[in-house]
């Protein structure tokens, strides 16, 4: 059979018999760990009670997933990242926004759904694939050879994540920031220079916690910088300037805090510092942690079983299908299930990992699955550090467990994406088949 | 990485070549390192929180799910026939949020004033308040409660509170007690059983989610339900009879009333088996107005209070002299009127009686006769029979505050001491609770049974028995010196000449006492005050019925306690035979006028002209 198809690669274009040959060039381990997160997640919404349909809403748009990761993994990504495919997709995309902005309706206070005849759309969750084929598309040509290089990348994200963080979505528009962070770093810039970018937010946190942690972060971040800041091209009176800059950059962040604090939403801020210590105001913002992790505590080893945590139904956790989900996995099927939930994720960042580090051949390529690679890191390690009390309170998904249909779809086109790498990567070895 | 690189799309200019990136392998490590150290953090973290804090936890999200305030009532206390006692009902707290009122303060004032008839000063005070949560009014009733709710006012919390009612006012109110504002039983049956009449048993409280609403909870049978708890304690069901205590406190009450008496007691019960069928004080005490009271009327005196019994001790004495073989049934002694023990002299009421025996000794109530019985005896003898007929010690009735009345150790007992002791006064001081207990030894063949008042207490919803009072007993007496001194009693009634104990139908075995009063301080009598008792149970032959009355300080009809406590016993124990249906054992004809027995006219109708207009000014409570 595999030796007719071969003998006649005229008659059946190769794209195509690409899309026959769907268990050829699959990475298994991949595959493997998203089938388990995504059933988990239909389990636990359809054991749960008060699901109002949850359940049958995702089961579609998990099959709908599954139909998109398949066409996509058999697309070569080469062609998202296609001059005139990511202009028409980053227009598209902002038009999108705008048009959520005017006309989407909103839910729990913020504007984020659009209606596009019978199906209900999140535009923010395709930005994030617009976005990540927009700064492949750039870093296809440009890697990043200088500090300065990565506020190139700056420019192409600053329209989406502004008009998403005023929808307002906080998780997408910080999802743009780790999705430019890792970018920058896998093409090119140091350890240092991510750290310079990320100081001011670590400033305006630590202001706004501790001013004398804010202090020592500052003196820190100048030696740091001084001893390992690899900046070969300046001159060493520019680099002191700049070290100096950078902190004078931080100390006025900290300083301007109280300012730009104002922009966030007031529910935003407090969600951001009180998972420092919760019980500071266990009825008001520490409520959702304290929730959380009285849930995840009393699931124990063994978990209270699906559907039977009392936390979980008993209305305790706010958003419990959505983004506080990890909180009733937690309860109801204990920490045995949650540390393989961990695996898995760390089993999809990984080999999303050794699947760029295979197409580094290909910088766009490598680089659409480091920034879906970013996107999962961000979104698992956020979310589930948000219900266990190490991360702030931002809304951003579980990928594959939280209910969201076109996050669904994404994280799976995702999966798609990095098979397709996975599949077109140049290697040193052909397969015999080709 | 041994193989040349393949050149790139990537412009190798110089720039670039200055700052050359880490090997691809460098930052894969880091990468690697990075995801790890993610990694750690997650599921270390969940082992913090799911096996070393897990326990904690759960126990917290218990507690989170408990209901807190959830309307808890009181068991109900109820009489032997299931006659109310003490319910609890639901009246209504007001709480209002001053912050939410979207009225002005004096508007909402004046509305709130009119529906719960406080003062409008008060409550314009308390909105106010800086407080964000005021209590404008408690106990409201349900009228009240449909008026506001018809308001339909935001910041106006209506919050169901269990309340406490004593239906029957002060009927039995020294023994029931009371509730306190925080819903605790203060003295009485309501302090007694305390935690059974709170008690909801063991199935656990309805458990509630974020929103307050109950929650579903698996249960063993697999099968989901409501952890629902019946929201009523215990009911406790006393030995009191409902009818019999209404006809001891009317008759308690017009005696002492009459005779300005400063207080009263009646016990009424069943010797064979300890059961108290009613137990009425004087001053009344109406538990639903308990703060109105003094101490000195909330309380129980017949149970708290000592008092020296005089002539009806001699019961016990003759008891003790008898079984302890001081005496014989017919041993004789003469009395001439007084006697001298050490540098005191004893002395009857009216002078002597010449040689007497036991018999005489009851009619005249010879004091010196039982002072020569007294100082018969050995110390411990007398003192060891005293015990027994449960002297010095509390009863164990199951109320709260008993006293062990007043027997000194025999060692220390002088000559007169044991001769008083012999009359019952001296170095003897008893409850009348603990008086009715020990002859009732005598009336129940020799065997003292505890007296009790508690029947039962039962789970209201499956009417199952959870308590129950099995009372002590003891032999003090042998049967037949318990017939014997019976015997005699009823004849000491039948020969006698006092109306004490003249009960048609019925041969009645009792005898009067008129003690001396003890003053205050402790030493000396108080002139001209007595406390005047009769105490006797009938039918005499097959006793089933036993009953004292007390009066304390009467200051009518000679103070005597033939002339006070007689009719008040005459009267409670011819209508609780009736009631109790006990077959009469001796024919009595009413036109027969040569019978020495006459008609008994209770206290209530014979004072009732007197009573009608006579206002209570030394035990009203005051308002």
């Amino acid at each position: 059979m595999l030796n007719s198809s071969s003998a006649s690669p005229q008659l059946v274009p190769q794209a195509l018999r690409n899309l026959f040959n769907v268990f050829i060039g699959v990475d298994w381990w991949l595959l493997g760990a998203t089938g388990f997160l995504i059933a988990v997640g239909l389990n636990v919404l359809h054991l749960s009670q008060h699901s109002q349909g949850y359940y049958e809403k995702q089961a579609a748009c998990a099959w709908a997933g599954l139909a998109v990761m398949m066409i996509v993994s058999r697309i070569n990504p080469k062609f998202w990242t296609d001059r005139w495919v990511v202009s028409l997709m980053y227009v598209a995309n902002l038009a999108l926004l705008l048009a959520v902005m005017i006309t989407g309706h909103s839910a729990l206070g913020a504007q984020r759904w659009i209606s596009l005849g019978p199906i209900t759309l999140q535009p923010s969750e395709l930005a994030k694939l617009a976005v990540i084929f927009s700064l492949a598309a750039w870093l296809k040509k440009h890697p990043i050879r200088g500090f300065f290089d990565v506020f190139k990348l700056l420019i192409i994200l600053l329209p989406p994540a502004v008009l998403v963080f005023k929808q307002p979505d906080l998780g997408t528009s910080l999802t743009f920031g780790a999705v430019f962070l890792g970018l920058s770093y896998w093409s090119g810039a140091t350890v240092c220079d991510i750290l310079v970018l990320i100081s001011p937010l670590f400033s305006l946190i630590l202001n706004a916690l501790d001013l004398h942690w804010w202090m020592y972060f500052i003196g820190a971040l100048g030696v740091v910088l001084l001893i390992f800041w690899r900046t070969f091209d300046w001159k060493w009176w520019m680099r002191i300037i700049m070290i100096g800059a950078v902190l004078a950059g931080n100390y006025a962040a900290g300083e301007l805090r109280p300012h730009m604090w104002g922009l966030l939403k007031e529910y935003q801020q407090k969600r951001l510092t009180s998972f420092v210590n919760p019980y500071d105001d266990p009825r008001g913002s520490g409520y959702h942690i304290l929730q959380s992790l009285i849930a995840i505590g009393s699931g124990g080893v063994a978990g209270s079983g699906l559907g039977k945590g009392n936390q979980s139904q008993g209305a305790f956790i706010p958003e419990r299908h959505t983004d506080f989900i990890f909180a009733v996995i937690g309860e109801e099927l204990g920490f045995k299930i949650c540390a393989l939930i961990v695996l898995a994720y760390g089993t999809i960042c990984t080999r999303a990992l050794l699947i760029a580090h295979q197409a580094r051949r290909d910088p766009a390529s490598a680089a659409i699955a480091i920034g879906l690679l970013c996107m999962f890191i961000f979104h698992a390690f956020e979310n589930i550090g948000m219900t266990i009390g190490i991360m702030p309170v931002a809304g951003v998904p579980l990928p594959f467990l939280s209910y969201g249909g076109t996050a669904l779809i994404v994280d799976l086109t995702a999966i798609g994406l990095l098979q397709a790498i996975y599949y077109f990567a140049p290697r040193k070895i052909k397969s015999e088949w080709d | 990485m041994d193989r040349p690189e393949r050149p790139t799309l990537v412009r190798n200019n110089s720039r670039s070549q200055r700052r050359k990136p880490r090997s691809p392998l460098f930052r894969l490590r880091m990468w690697q390192t990075f995801l790890g150290l993610g990694a750690l953090a997650i599921i270390g973290r969940l082992y913090y929180l799911q096996i070393l804090q897990g326990p904690s936890l759960v126990e917290k999200a218990q507690k989170q799910r408990q209901q807190h305030n959830m309307l808890v009532h009181r068991g109900a206390i109820i009489d032997n026939r299931g006659l109310p006692l003490a319910i609890d009902t639901t009246r209504y707290d007001i709480y209002v949020h001053t912050k939410l009122l979207k009225q002005s303060k004096e508007e909402s004032a004046q509305t709130l004033a009119s529906i719960t008839r406080e003062p409008y000063e008060k409550i314009l005070k308390l909105l106010n308040s800086r407080h964000p949560v005021v209590t404008i009014a408690r106990h409201l009733d349900r009228e009240a409660v449909d008026k506001l709710q018809a308001l339909n006012w935001t910041g106006v919390d209506i919050v169901s509170k269990p309340f406490r009612q004593y239906p029957e006012g002060h009927m039995l109110g020294h023994i029931l007690g009371f509730t306190d504002v925080e819903g605790k039983g203060q003295g009485g049956v309501e302090q007694a059983e305390q935690n059974l009449l709170n008690d909801t048993g063991d199935i656990p409280k309805p458990q509630l989610d974020g929103q307050g609403r109950t929650i579903l909870m698996p249960s063993k049978n697999k099968e989901q339900s409501w952890d629902i708890t019946p929201p009523l304690g215990r009911h406790v069901q006393l030995t009191i009879d409902n009818y019999l205590q209404h006809l001891a406190e009317k008759e308690l009450n017009a005696m002492c009333r009459h005779s300005s008496a400063l207080k009263g007691a009646v016990i009424l019960a069943d010797p064979t088996n300890g059961e108290i069928l009613a137990w009425a004080n004087y001053p009344p005490f109406d538990p639903n107005n308990y703060n109105k009271y003094a101490y000195e009327v909330m309380k129980n005196w017949s149970m708290v209070d000592v008092y020296q019994p005089g002539s009806t001790f001699k019961i016990l004495t003759v008891a003790s002299g008898l079984e302890t073989g001081a005496i014989k049934p017919n041993t004789t002694w003469y009395d001439s009127g007084s006697i001298t023990v050490g540098n005191r002299t004893i002395r009857n009421h009216d002078g002597g009686y010449g040689r007497i025996g036991i018999k005489e000794l009851f009619i005249h109530s010879s004091n010196i006769a039982s002072a020569i019985i007294g100082m018969t005896m050995t110390p411990k003898q007398f003192h060891t029979k005293l015990t027994e007929f449960g002297f010095g010690k509390p009863t164990g009735v199951g109320l709260p505050g008993e006293s062990g009345g007043i027997l000194s150790n025999y060692k220390t007992w002088k000559p007169i001491d044991q001769a008083t002791t012999g009359f019952g006064q001296g170095a003897i001081a008893v409850t009348p609770l603990q008086l009715i207990a020990a002859v009732g030894a005598v009336a129940n063949n020799g065997t003292w049974v505890q007296p009790h008042i508690v029947r039962r207490v039962f789970d209201p919803r499956t009417n199952v028995t959870e308590k129950w009072v099995e009372p002590k007993k003891r032999r003090v007496i042998s049967p037949e010196v318990a017939k014997l001194v019976s015997r005699l009693l009823a004849e000491n009634i039948a020969e006698g000449t006092q109306i004490a104990g003249q009960v048609p139908g019925y041969r009645v075995a009792g005898k009067t006492g008129t003690a001396q009063k003890v003053s205050a301080s402790g030493r000396g009598y108080i002139a001209g005050a007595t406390i005047a008792s009769f105490i006797g149970f009938l039918p005499a032959s097959n006793p089933q019925l036993i009953c004292i009355a007390v009066i304390d300080s009467p200051q009518t009809d000679g103070r005597w306690g033939n002339t006070v406590a007689g009719p008040v016993f005459n009267a409670v124990t011819l209508e609780a035979a009736r009631y109790l249906n006990i077959p009469a054992d001796y024919v009595f004809n009413p036109n027969d006028k040569n019978q020495k027995i006459k008609s008994v006219v209770p206290p209530s109708v014979k004072y009732a002209a007197e009573l009608a207009g006579k206002t209570d000014s030394v035990h009203a409570p005051s308002h």
